[in-house]
């Protein structure tokens, strides 16, 4: 929605509202926030990841709430994300696609990244375990380093299935940066 | 788009490997290539040049993790050098701050091997 139309809403809902015989104070208490949401699509392509993390910390750093270490810290797990679904749940099989969402607040991010892979349905996160230095040398594992990270970095990090349809991994931030509404 | 390239030469014993990049999934198994043999080496000694590497994903610390263990098991190990504050934060996000040593003087890498 462009401003002009913006502040034609806000002007006819100030303008019904006073016809309606709603009071000026429960009139100024009405809220409205602006919330932009961008959608990607990506080919399942680990040539693609640096695209995708440079797009997302671009995407971020319109919201003034984030700082750098924010853009690079999304960008990371972004790409974590992205690694996960295109070798584990797409099996590296390049005909899929990732659907990236950005729903973008002023001091709030919602990433929500969408799959159709295979194996991403039966995968849970909350299976792997937290990450171990002496596991590591033992298994020399090197899987579920990057849930991990994704967990460290994210304030809310859901994932969810519909079997036979598709894999969706919600992940939120908040910015640190007071925004003044 | 940015890769990565590597710069591999040995000295007095010491492989000492130079990233210049971004060092992701896609980019990784260029280095696995070449810290696979080594680890299979008599006394791999790695000193990881990382000035130039401009960004890692757990992907790229899985390189080193996956090698780690045969490397330290005939006393060898790899060394990092030159770390950026950028690169550093992801081994701190995996706890593996202490797990790896880390050098701003390249000398004293060198001389942590020789001796």
């Amino acid at each position: 929605m462009l401003k002009k139309e913006l502040e034609e809403l806000m002007t006819f809902m100030k303008d019904e509202g006073e016809q309606l015989g709603l009071s000026q104070v429960n009139l100024d208490k009405i809220k409205v926030d602006k919330i932009e949401t961008l959608k990607f699509t990506f080919p399942s392509h680990t040539s693609q990841l640096e695209l995708i993390r440079l797009v997302s910390s671009r995407v971020i750093s319109t919201l003034p709430a984030f700082d750098e270490d924010d853009l690079d810290d999304i960008g990371l797990a972004m790409d974590e994300a992205c690694t996960n679904i295109i070798v584990h749940s797409y099996h590296e099989n390049i005909s899929g696609v990732i659907i990236v969402k950005f729903t973008l607040e002023p001091d709030k991010v919602t990433i929500t990244i969408i799959d159709k892979g295979e194996k991403g349905q039966t995968f849970n996160p909350d299976e792997l375990s937290i990450v171990d230095k002496e596991a590591y040398l033992s298994t020399l594992s090197r899987g579920g380093l990057g849930v991990h990270i994704i967990k460290k970095i994210m304030d809310e990090v859901e994932y969810t299935v519909v079997p036979g349809l598709h894999n969706c991994l919600t992940m939120v931030k908040y910015g640190k940066i007071s925004v003044k509404k | 788009m940015k890769t990565l390239s590597i710069n591999h030469e040995k000295k007095d014993l010491i492989d000492i490997i130079k990233l210049d990049g971004i060092l992701n999934a896609d980019t990784a198994l260029s280095l696995d290539a070449i810290l696979k043999p080594l680890s299979e080496g008599q006394k791999p000694y790695i000193i990881m040049d990382v000035s130039e590497l401009t960004y890692i994903s757990s992907a790229g610390i899985g390189c080193f993790i996956g090698v780690i263990k045969p490397i330290r098991s005939k006393d060898g190990d790899i060394y990092f050098y030159n770390i950026s504050r950028k690169v550093k934060r992801v081994f701190d996000l995996l706890d593996m701050e202490d797990f790896f040593k880390f050098f701003t003087d390249f000398d004293e890498a060198f001389k942590c091997f020789s001796s």
